[in-house]
C-alpha cells in the first residue's frame, strides 16, 4: 500500500485498499456559523419575505387569524393557533430540520425561524398552549451573533465559530406565569429593525399587496362564491388552510386583508387537473367575468388571470400561467387559483417557480390542457371564447332592431335609395343569421323574429326596385302613409339626395362598402383581424368606431388614387 | 411577585383614587384621554382605566448598554405582548428609554418621538396628551448625579403642554438626595406668605427628618407647591388633590394628582385653589388597600377637613 504520510492514522482505516472508499468523519466544529449568514442573506433580504415565513408558521399551527403589527422599531406576528409547549418550542431552534408534515404544512424547509437573522437584532418567541399555565419564551440574539461573526471575519487569525456553538450561546429560554388561562397563542417579535426595513413594513399598501399575493387569505364575506370555493378547497386540497390577516401599522387603524369581493362574475368552474394517467395533479377554481371586458379593465388587475398555489401560498405570479393561453387577450377575463396537490412538485425556495422535475413537466402539461387544450372542449380558453362570441352575438342582435327601424323609417318616409336600403338589410340579415347560432337563448329567439321582419322589409324594398316606382310617387305615398299614421311629413332638405350612412359594424363591412373586391381567403383573413379588433378594443367603443372610420376614409382615398 | 399588601395599595389608588378623577376629567373635556406614561409590563392602567383612554404612548425604560439591558428588554417584550394580547394595541405606541430623557430630548433611544409631541416645522414643540401617568419607582431627584432630571422634566412637561388641559399623576419614592433643597424651598414659600398659620405649617414641614421617619412629609408639601408654581408661570390653573402615602415593594411612595387647566393669560396665571388650601391639605395613607387620614398631620390640621376631601372623592374612611 502506498504511504500516505499526510493523513492521521487514527482517522484512516488500516486495511483500506486502493479503490475502496470510506466516509471521513466531519466534526460539528467544521460547520461554521457563517453558514447562517450566507443562507439568510441569500434567501431573506426582503423583510416582507421574512414576515411571510413567520405568518406561514402561524397558519401551519392552525391559526384562523394572524395579526401583523408594526410598532416602533419592532414587528409582531401574533396568532391564536395551537401554541407550543416547551419541547416544541425548542425544536424551533433546529437548523434545517423540519418536524412538519409535508402534506399539511408549507413551511417545510426548516430555516424559517432564522428568516429574520439579517433583519433584526433580537427575535423573541412567546408562546402558550391552552392546557398550560406558563408562557414559554425563547430569545434569539441575532445582533450578537452577527457581531461575533463580523469580528471573526476581521480577525487575522480567522477563528472558526462553529454553528452549533453560535446558536447555543445566543439562544436563551425562560418562562413566565401566564394570566391567560385556557388561551393558546404564539407571538413572534422582531426587535430593532433598521429604519429602512421599518419604513418598508409600514407602507400599508405594499404590505397589503404582498400579503394578498403571498399568504392564504380568506375571501371577503361579501364575495358571492367565497364560501362555496373555500368549502371545495378544504374538501379537496389536503392541508388547505386559510386565515384572516389583520394588519396594524402604528397609529393607523387596523386593516383586514382579504380577497376582495369582485362583482359580476359567473359561477365558478371547480375541479381537478389530471395528468395523462388520470392522476390528480392540481385542483382549481376559476370564475369568468360576466361583463364584456377583462378584470384588468374592470379595476381588478391584481386578480386578473390565474395563479399557482401550494396550500395557499403563491408560486410565481399571475403572469406565469398566461403563457398557457394561446388567445392571450382572453386570459384576464378569468380570475382563479390552481392548487398544486401533487407532492412530487416542489416549489423553489424563493417560491417563484417549481424545481425542475418530471413531475413539474407533468403538472404543466395537465394544467395547459385544462386551461387551453385544443382537444379539451371544456378548456377555460374555449369557454371564454364562446362566452365572448356569445356576448358579441347578443350585442349585435340587440343592436339589430335599431338598424331595422332606421331602414324602415326611411322606407316609410318614401325618400330613400332603394339599393342602399336593400344592401343594408342584406347586411343586417347576414349578421343575424351568422350570429344567431352563437347567441344566448333569448337572443336567439329575438334573432329569429328580427330575421323575419328584415326579410319582409327587404321584400317590400325589392318590390319598389322591381316596380321602378318614381321617387316623387314614392314620396307622395310616403307622406300619405305618414299622415295616415300621424307621423310628421318630412321636409326635404338641400342635401336630401345624399342618404345617411348606416352604421358600420365591422372591418369586413368597411372594406366591402368601400367597393374593394376580396377573394374567399381574403375574407377569412379580414374576418380574423376583425375579430381580434373587436376582442381587444370592443365594438361599442369610440376607438373602434374612429378606427373603422379612418380605415374607410383611407380605403376611399386609395380607391380615388386608383 | 409583589407582596399582597403593596399590590392592594397600588390597586386601591389606581381604582378608587385615580379612576374617579380620570372619569371626571374625561367627562369635563368630553373625550377619551390620550395617555402618556409608564404603564408597566402588566399594563394595569389600561385594564383599570381603559374605557376612559384614547391614544396611548407607553414608556418603558431601556438603556443602551449595561448588564440590566437583557432584563429591560424582557420587560419591554412582556409589555408589548400584553398590550397586543389584551386588545390595547389599537391607538398604541411604545417609546423606549427614560421618561425624563424623552421629555427633555423629545425622542427616545431609538430616535422616535411621542406621537402627540409636535416638533416638525416649529421652534416651540408642543405636547397634547390629556393624561400623564409618571409612575416612578425612584425619587424626585438625585443631586449626586448632577442636575435633578425629574424636576427638569416636570418643568419641561408643563411648558410643552401649554394651552392644553391635562391631568398629571405623579408617583415618587420618598427617597431623594436633594439634601436641604426641599427645606429651603418650603421656607422660601413661607417667607412669601402673609399668613402666620401657613408660615408655621410650612416651617413644620421643612423640619421633618428621616431620623423620625417623617422625611416624606417634606416631599409631600414640596411637590404640590412646586408644580403649582410652574403651572402658574405657564398660564395654568392648578388643582392639587391630597397626596397619598403608601408602602410598595420595599419602598415608600407618595402619589400626587394634579389637574392643570390653561387660562390663556400672558402673565402668570393663578389658581382657584388658594395657596393656603394647598398648604393645609392633609396627608392620606393607604394600608392594605384602605384609605385613612395619616395619624400624623401638620399642626392645625382638622380631621374633618380631611374626611370631607375623602368624601368628595367618594372614599369611605375612618
Amino acid at each position: 500500500m502506498p504511504k500516505l504520510d499526510t493523513i492521521p492514522t487514527s482517522q484512516f482505516p488500516k486495511d483500506l485498499r486502493e479503490g475502496q472508499s470510506f466516509n471521513p468523519p466531519l466534526a460539528e466544529s467544521q460547520i461554521g456559523g457563517e453558514l447562517l449568514n450566507i443562507l439568510s442573506k441569500g434567501l431573506y433580504t426582503d423583510p416582507l419575505d421574512a414576515i411571510r415565513e413567520y405568518a406561514q408558521n402561524s397558519i401551519d399551527a392552525n391559526a384562523e387569524t394572524v395579526e401583523i403589527q408594526v410598532t416602533g422599531n419592532s414587528v409582531f406576528i401574533l396568532d391564536y393557533g395551537d401554541g407550543m409547549d416547551y419541547n416544541k418550542l425548542l425544536q424551533a431552534r433546529e437548523f434545517a430540520i423540519s418536524q412538519k408534515d409535508i402534506m399539511s404544512n408549507v413551511g417545510f424547509r426548516g430555516i424559517g425561524i432564522y428568516s429574520g437573522f439579517d433583519l433584526c437584532n433580537r427575535l423573541v418567541i412567546r408562546t402558550k398552549t391552552a392546557g398550560e399555565e406558563m408562557e414559554h419564551i425563547l430569545e434569539f440574539e441575532f445582533g450578537e451573533m452577527r457581531h461575533k461573526l463580523d469580528a471573526a471575519r476581521q480577525d487575522p487569525n480567522r477563528p472558526v465559530i462553529p454553528l452549533a456553538t453560535l446558536l447555543h450561546r445566543h439562544i436563551a429560554y425562560h418562562f413566565a406565569k401566564s394570566t391567560r388561562k385556557g388561551m393558546a397563542f404564539t407571538m413572534i417579535q422582531l426587535e430593532n429593525l433598521s429604519d429602512t426595513h421599518i419604513a418598508r413594513l409600514s407602507n400599508l399598501d405594499e404590505m397589503r399587496g404582498y400579503i394578498l399575493r403571498n399568504l392564504p387569505v380568506r375571501f371577503s364575506s361579501e364575495f358571492q362564491y367565497g364560501k362555496e370555493i373555500e368549502k371545495a378547497l378544504q374538501k379537496n386540497v389536503e392541508g388547505y388552510k386559510s386565515a384572516k390577516i389583520i394588519l396594524k401599522i402604528e397609529r393607523s387603524k387596523s386593516v383586514t386583508v382579504e380577497k376582495p369581493n369582485i362583482p359580476d362574475l359567473e359561477s365558478p368552474r371547480i375541479g381537478f387537473v389530471y395528468d395523462s394517467n388520470g392522476k390528480p395533479m392540481a385542483y382549481y377554481w376559476a370564475c369568468l367575468t360576466s361583463k364584456s371586458e377583462s378584470l384588468s379593465s374592470r379595476g381588478f388587475p391584481e386578480f386578473a388571470g390565474l395563479v399557482y398555489k401550494i396550500k395557499g401560498f403563491t408560486i410565481g405570479d399571475r403572469n406565469y400561467l398566461s403563457s398557457y393561453f394561446t388567445r392571450k387577450q382572453i386570459y384576464p377575463w378569468w380570475t382563479g387559483e390552481v392548487y398544486v396537490i401533487s407532492t412530487e412538485v416542489i416549489p423553489t425556495s424563493a417560491r417563484d417557480d417549481f424545481e425542475a422535475s418530471p413531475a413539474k413537466d407533468a403538472l404543466e402539461a395537465a394544467v395547459k390542457y385544462t386551461l387551453s387544450g385544443a382537444q379539451n372542449k371544456e378548456s377555460l380558453q374555449k369557454i371564454a371564447l364562446e362566452a365572448q362570441a356569445s356576448r358579441r352575438a347578443d350585442q349585435i342582435i340587440q343592436n339589430a332592431p335599431d338598424r331595422i327601424k332606421e331602414v324602415k323609417e326611411k322606407v316609410t318616409e318614401g325618400s330613400y335609395d332603394e339599393f342602399q336600403a336593400y344592401s343594408a338589410l342584406d347586411d343586417i340579415l347576414s349578421d343575424l343569421q351568422s350570429q344567431k347560432g352563437k347567441a344566448s337563448g333569448d337572443k336567439r329567439t329575438l334573432a329569429t323574429r328580427l330575421i323575419t321582419t328584415a326579410k319582409n322589409l327587404q321584400k317590400q324594398v325589392k318590390k319598389e326596385i322591381d316596380d321602378q316606382t318614381p321617387v316623387s310617387v314614392r314620396k307622395r305615398k310616403g307622406a300619405k302613409a305618414a299622415t295616415d299614421v300621424g307621423l310628421p311629413i318630412p321636409i326635404p332638405s338641400a342635401e336630401s339626395g345624399a342618404p345617411k350612412q348606416l352604421p358600420i359594424l365591422n372591418l369586413l363591412q368597411v372594406i366591402t362598402h368601400s367597393g374593394w373586391r376580396m377573394r374567399e381567403e381574403d375574407v377569412q383573413i379580414i374576418s380574423a383581424i376583425s375579430d381580434a379588433l373587436a376582442d381587444n378594443i370592443g365594438i361599442n367603443t369610440d376607438l373602434y368606431e374612429r378606427l373603422l372610420e379612418d380605415i374607410a376614409a383611407r380605403l376611399g382615398d386609395l380607391g380615388e388614387a386608383k | 411577585m409583589l407582596p399582597l399588601a403593596s399590590t392592594q395599595n397600588k390597586e386601591a389608588i389606581r381604582r378608587r383614587w385615580d379612576k374617579p378623577i380620570i372619569a371626571k376629567f374625561s367627562r369635563s373635556i368630553k373625550k377619551p384621554l390620550d395617555y402618556f406614561g409608564l404603564p408597566g409590563p402588566d399594563i394595569r392602567d389600561f385594564h383599570d382605566w381603559g374605557k376612559y383612554l384614547g391614544f396611548k404612548t407607553g414608556i418603558e425604560v431601556v438603556t443602551k448598554r449595561g448588564k440590566v439591558v437583557e432584563e429591560q428588554l424582557r420587560k419591554v417584550n412582556a409589555l408589548e405582548t400584553n398590550v397586543i394580547l389584551d386588545g390595547f394595541s389599537e391607538n398604541w405606541q411604545l417609546r423606549r428609554g427614560f421618561l425624563e430623557n424623552i421629555i427633555l430630548d423629545g425622542v427616545d433611544i431609538d430616535g422616535n418621538a411621542p406621537a402627540l409631541l409636535a416638533t416638525e416645522g416649529t421652534k416651540n414643540p408642543r405636547m397634547t396628551y390629556d393624561l400623564h401617568n409618571w409612575d416612578f419607582q425612584g425619587g424626585l431627584g438625585y443631586k449626586s448625579k448632577g442636575e435633578a432630571k425629574r424636576i427638569q422634566a416636570l418643568k419641561r412637561l408643563i411648558e410643552l403642554q401649554r394651552a392644553h388641559p391635562f391631568l398629571l399623576l405623579l408617583t415618587l419614592n420618598v427617597r431623594h438626595t436633594l439634601g436641604t433643597e426641599l427645606s429651603r424651598y418650603l421656607t422660601g414659600i413661607g417667607n412669601e406668605t402673609y399668613s402666620r398659620k401657613h408660615q408655621r405649617i410650612l416651617k413644620w414641614y421643612s423640619e421633618r427628618k428621616a431620623i423620625d421617619s417623617t422625611e416624606h412629609y417634606r416631599t409631600k408639601a414640596t411637590v404640590p407647591l412646586f408644580i403649582r408654581q410652574i403651572a402658574h408661570i405657564n398660564s395654568f390653573d392648578c388643582y392639587c388633590y391630597p397626596p397619598v402615602y403608601y408602602e410598595g415593594w420595599k419602598e415608600h411612595l407618595l402619589h400626587f394628582v394634579f389637574t392643570l387647566t390653561p387660562q390663556g393669560t400672558t402673565l402668570p396665571a393663578f389658581s382657584k385653589q388658594q395657596l393656603g388650601q394647598v398648604v393645609e391639605m392633609p396627608l392620606v395613607e393607604v394600608h392594605s388597600g384602605k384609605f385613612v387620614l395619616a395619624s400624623f398631620q401638620h399642626p392645625g390640621c382638622r380631621k374633618q377637613d380631611g374626611l370631607d376631601v375623602l368624601r368628595q372623592l367618594g372614599i369611605q374612611s375612618k
